[in-house]
């Protein structure tokens, strides 16, 4: 009989050195990893604490310590698994807000080259047509937003409070509140 | 109880006289006379007395605006209003008048005064009804006053 468990402790020796290089060679899960030394520890500890029957004790203790390996190596990898989720999501809203200053870049320099384009084109209108140019300009506020060409020009007064909900009338562009 | 029977013809000959002198003055006071009053307080910019004009309770309907209770209507239509216009005429079509309440609608004229130099002066027209009610110390007070406004003009 305690050959036999020389025998057992040998094989539990050889596994767990093979277990070793295997896991130096092949990347494994932290679950197989969990299963495996728990279940090499469990064997081993289970044939230590029962001298009576030392196999029963090492397949029992075997069995218990790899579903307790397993477990342990289960709640590793999902740690880092929600890790690895984390920094994806973060790395994504990284790069998202690159591609948005990036964007806005562009169009911040396309809106600069059209204006200095459009400079450029009134200043040769200028040249060109110099009474032309300046009444453009007088025409740049719309007609109907500015009051002395809007309602005042058909014979009524605009109305100051308009837009102003605590006034009557506020939707009015002419003025009809006056008692 | 015989020397108090000289009370019983002395109480009724009061009552009879104070019946009789508030049925007399009663039909004086018509919607007429109460919006001349209400009207020249408004051309004499005398904010005060028309103060005293309006129920405690008073309504005042505008466009989108509802004014409600003395003190709102006072400030935002009488003190926001007084300054910008002058020489107030109404023209009445409707009017009555009975014990307890007493009305007058029609339409207005006014003259818009200019809120800043460069604007023109204005002539600003519209509909009216200004109804009046006694009060329970039997004073008339203004207790609604609907005004619909038309677009002013340029004078």
């Amino acid at each position: 009989m305690k050959k036999f468990s020389w025998i057992l402790a040998l094989v539990i020796l050889f596994t767990a050195a093979f277990g070793t290089q295997a896991q130096a060679q092949k990347k494994w899960s932290p679950q197989g990893k969990g299963a495996l030394i728990g279940g090499l520890g469990g064997a081993a500890a289970g044939a230590l604490i029962h001298k009576r029957n030392r196999a029963v004790g090492g397949v029992v203790g075997g069995v218990a310590g790899a579903g307790v390996g397993y477990a342990i190596g289960k709640h590793t990898d999902n740690k880092r698994k929600q890790a690895a989720a984390a920094a994806a999501a973060q790395q994504a809203a990284a790069n998202r807000a690159a591609e948005d200053r990036a964007e806005r870049a562009a169009l911040a320099s396309r809106l600069n080259a059209a204006e200095r384009k459009a400079a450029v084109a009134q200043a040769k209108q200028q040249q060109q047509y110099p009474a032309m140019a300046s009444g453009f300009a007088a025409t740049a506020t719309p007609m109907m937003l500015s009051a002395a060409s809007g309602p005042v020009a058909a014979g009524y007064l605009p109305n100051e409070s308009y837009g102003d909900r605590n006034t009557p009338y506020s939707t009015s562009e002419v003025r009809r509140k006056s008692w | 109880m015989k020397p108090l029977l000289w009370m019983l013809p002395l109480a009724a000959v009061l009552a009879t006289s104070c019946s009789k002198s508030a049925d007399t003055a009663a039909p004086t006071v018509t919607a007429q006379a109460l919006d001349q009053q209400f009207l020249s307080a408004w051309n004499s910019k005398n904010a005060i007395q028309l103060d005293t004009m309006f129920a405690d309770d008073v309504h005042f309907l505008q466009g989108e605006t509802h004014f409600q209770g003395k003190s709102e209507v006072s400030n935002r239509w009488v003190r926001e209003t007084m300054g910008t216009i002058a020489n107030l005429r109404l023209n009445v079509a409707s009017s009555a008048t009975d014990s307890q309440t007493a009305y007058e609608g029609g339409t207005y004229n006014v003259d818009v005064i200019p809120s800043s130099p460069g604007v023109p002066m204005g002539s600003g027209e519209g509909n009216f009804i200004l109804l009046w009610k006694k009060n329970p110390k039997g004073v008339w007070k203004l207790s609604y006053a609907q005004l619909e406004g038309l677009p002013v003009r340029v004078k």
